[in-house]
Formats: structure tokens, sequence, C-alpha cells
């Protein structure tokens, strides 16, 4: 009697071991039961195959019932799909309102001699009144210091130009941040398109940008155009800065006057980074 | 025949197991039927059926569904056989007996499954993720475990098996 318990006992141990060593074995190399697989395979399927339909049967008159439970999973799914739709729709429709701004960005993309990277500003310096900012690109697609910032401007009708907005000033792996031409510590050197005389722009506390000519006889009316003269040797050369809006002749030996930049820095959402080899 | 007989059930109950409970399935869990009549079998007729079953069932099972043999013919010998030697000791009529080893096998199959496979690197979800399926699959053999008894025993009475001891 006790024999026979040690046996079985035994016998239930060599099993254990037995499928262990099957499970290992199999696993590793997925081989060995294809023979067993067909011989069950043959006898259950088809048994199997009407168990399988009667099942189908049933479950589609009483599956409305059990599976109330998916039915409103889904409901919440087809909400969130909803609203994805929405989503995209309102984006949609915002790029066909934005039509005219995306047209004028061809047609400047078209002018644009250097290699240039569009970017896109991430985030504004609330403590200098929206002058500078930081844009999303930076190392890694190639943008240096001095990099020049630009956008594109509407003019008149069917006429675009390469509005300036600044330069990058310090740059990272992904993100560069850029200092505007209306931020107080930016100068640029401007060029009358009229008459080539040439002065100097700063900005201003108030976000305007103020500047001088070089000498008190230059031709210069309240609504010519001004572009980068090139001069020191950061600004290339034509970049469209803006318009004059008034002048200011004193004494003194220079012309002070006011212009008005050509992009508007608080409505600027994408810009496109020049990027030149010095 | 009568010897035949647990494994003629056990062979329905798996079909049924793999075809109609594959359309019952609630909140996506099936319950495993062909577990609770292994429980029954092996509690009323001893460690040398329940052993045979385990065996049995497990490699139907492993040979169906799983592309490596031996984990569901481990775990169900093990089952079987650990409840047959409870034999001796408990009530053919007794409801809880079946009610806690239902109970406590369903939740150590799933765990001892989920051990196996981790260990062989199949799937390595953190045991927290498989808690939730593991807890309706009890409940749900739990719900079904009285109407089975039913059939069991009423099948067992008609065909006449006695039960033996050795």
């Amino acid at each position: 009697m006790e024999n026979k318990k040690l046996i079985k006992r035994l016998a239930v141990v060599i099993i254990c071991l037995l499928l262990i060593i099957a499970i290992g074995y199999t696993s590793v190399y997925n081989v060995g039961t294809n023979t067993g697989k067909n011989i069950i395979g043959t006898v259950t399927s088809p048994i199997q195959k009407v168990f399988y339909n009667i099942g189908r049967v049933f479950s589609n008159s009483y599956e409305s019932i059990l599976e109330i439970y998916k039915v409103r999973e889904e409901n919440i799914q087809l909400k969130e799909r909803v609203y994805e739709l929405t989503n995209e729709n309102r984006i949609l429709l915002d790029i066909v309102e934005n039509q005219e701004y995306l047209k004028n960005e061809y047609e400047m993309r078209q002018m644009i001699d250097y290699d240039y990277v569009k970017s896109q500003i991430i985030s504004r310096d609330p403590n200098n009144w929206f002058q500078k900012f930081t844009i999303d690109k930076g190392t890694n697609e190639g943008i240096k210091n001095d990099d020049i910032i630009v956008h594109a401007a509407e003019l008149e009708e069917d006429l675009v130009v390469i509005g300036l907005v600044g330069k990058v000033i310090d740059v990272g792996n992904n993100w560069s941040k850029v200092i505007t031409i209306a931020d107080i510590n930016s100068s640029i050197s401007f060029r009358n398109i009229k008459n080539n005389s040439s002065g100097i722009l700063k900005g201003q506390i108030d976000n305007t940008i103020k500047g001088y000519t070089f000498s008190k006889d230059d031709e210069i009316k309240v609504g010519d155009a001004l572009v980068t003269s090139g001069l020191g040797e950061i600004y290339t050369q034509n970049l469209y800065i803006g318009k004059v809006i008034s002048l200011e002749r004193d004494d003194g030996l220079t012309i002070d006057l006011q212009v008005e930049p050509v992009v508007d820095f608080q409505e600027l959402h994408n810009v496109y980074v020049l990027k030149i080899e010095r | 025949m009568k010897k035949v007989f647990p494994f003629i059930i056990l062979f329905l109950s798996f079909v049924i197991q793999s075809t109609l409970f594959q359309f019952v399935s609630i909140m996506d869990i099936i319950p495993n039927i062909s577990l609770l009549f292994l429980v029954i079998f092996s509690i009323q007729l001893g460690e040398y059926y329940g052993g045979l079953l385990g065996l049995f069932l497990g490699i139907m099972t492993d040979s169906m569904y799983l592309g490596f043999f031996g984990i569901n013919t481990l775990i169900y010998f093990i089952i079987g056989y650990l409840l047959g030697t409870f034999k001796e000791n408990v009530y053919r009529e007794d409801y809880l007996t079946y009610y806690s080893a239902v109970a406590v096998m369903s939740v150590a199959y799933n765990m001892i499954f989920y051990l196996i496979i981790f260990f062989l690197r199949i799937n390595t979800d953190s045991l927290l993720e498989i808690i939730r399926p593991i807890i309706l699959e009890t409940i749900l053999n739990l719900i079904l475990l009285y109407p089975v008894l039913k059939i069991e025993f009423y099948l067992i009475d008609k065909v006449g098996i006695k039960v033996k001891y050795y």
C-alpha cells in the first residue's frame, strides 16, 4: 500500500517534469505539436463547426442585450470621433479663410534666394512686451546666431514682399530665441527705396521703431518705403522693413523719423528663418 | 462506458467552451466551463481520474490553441491531481466544497498561466493588468457552477457511475 502511494507520487512528479520540459522545448523550438494538432483538429473541427454555427445564430439574437456595455463604450468612442471631426473641420475652415495669407506665403517663398526653414513661434517673452520670442527650430535644422527671420507681407493687392521680422540671438538644439526689429536692443540700417538715402532705425520701448537719417539733406517723405541696406553685415539687402509714418526735422544734423513695420508682430505665428552663409 | 463517460463530458465541455461560449463573452471574458467539469470530476472521482482527466483536457487545449505545448496540460494535471487527493475528505453533495475549489482553482489556473508565460517572456504585461480579467472569470465561473453541478449530478445518476474509493 505504501509502495503504491510512493509510485503514484513519483509518477505525478515525473509527469510534471516531463511537461515542464515540453513547455521549455516547444517554447524555444516551436515544433512537435503539428501532428497532435492535426489529429485532434480532425476529430474536433466538424463538431466545433456545428456548435460554432449554433452559437452564431443564437448570439445574433441576444447579442444586443449582452453587449450593452460594448455599445456604451462604442457610443463614447463615436462621440470622441465627432469632436475630433468637428475640430478637424474647424482647422480646415481656418485654412479656407486664410487662403489669402497662404497665397502671400507662397509668393514670398518664390522670392527667397536663401535656404530657409519654416518654423513656428512656441513662446513669447512676456516681460519684454512681446519683442522677443522663441521658435521651434534650432541647430538641428542648421540655424545659427544672426540668422534672419522674415515673414510674408502684403503691401497692396497682389504685391507681396519679404517682411523683416528680426534675427536669431540664441540657439539651442530645437529652439531659437529671436529678437524683433521693434525690440529696444535692435538696430538696423535702412535705405529709402526712392533715392537710396540711408540711416539707422532702432526699436523703442513702446513697440514702435524710430530712427534717423545720416544726413539732414536727405529727401524723405511720409509714406516712403524703407528696406535694409545691407550695412552692418547682419541683415542682407532689400528686406522690407516698413513705411515712414512721421518725420521730425529739428535743428540737429539728422532727420528723426518713425516707421510702421510691415509685419504685425502680435499677429505672427509662423516665420521663416533664412540660413545665411557668412 | 462508465469509465469513458467523464472523458466524453470533458470533451464536449471543451468543444462548447471553444465554440458556443465564444459568443456569450461578458465584457470580453469567457467563463471556463471545462475547468468547472474538471474540478467537479476530480473531487468526485479521486486523484487517479483527476490526473488523467487533467492530462486529457490539457493536451486537447494545448494542441488546439497554443503554439507551444504543455502549459495547460501541466496546470490541469496539477489541478486534477491535487483536488483528487481531497476526495476522501469531502461529501459529494457538499456545494461549498465545489464553490471554494472552483474559486481557488480559477485564480490559481490564471496565476500559474501568467507566471509561466511571464518567465517564458511570451507576455510580460504587468500583473495589475490581468487582475481584472482573472477576477471576472472567477466570478463567471462561480455563477456557472450551479447549473453545471445540477447537470453533472443528473448525468452521473442517470449513467450510474459509482463513486469508488481507492
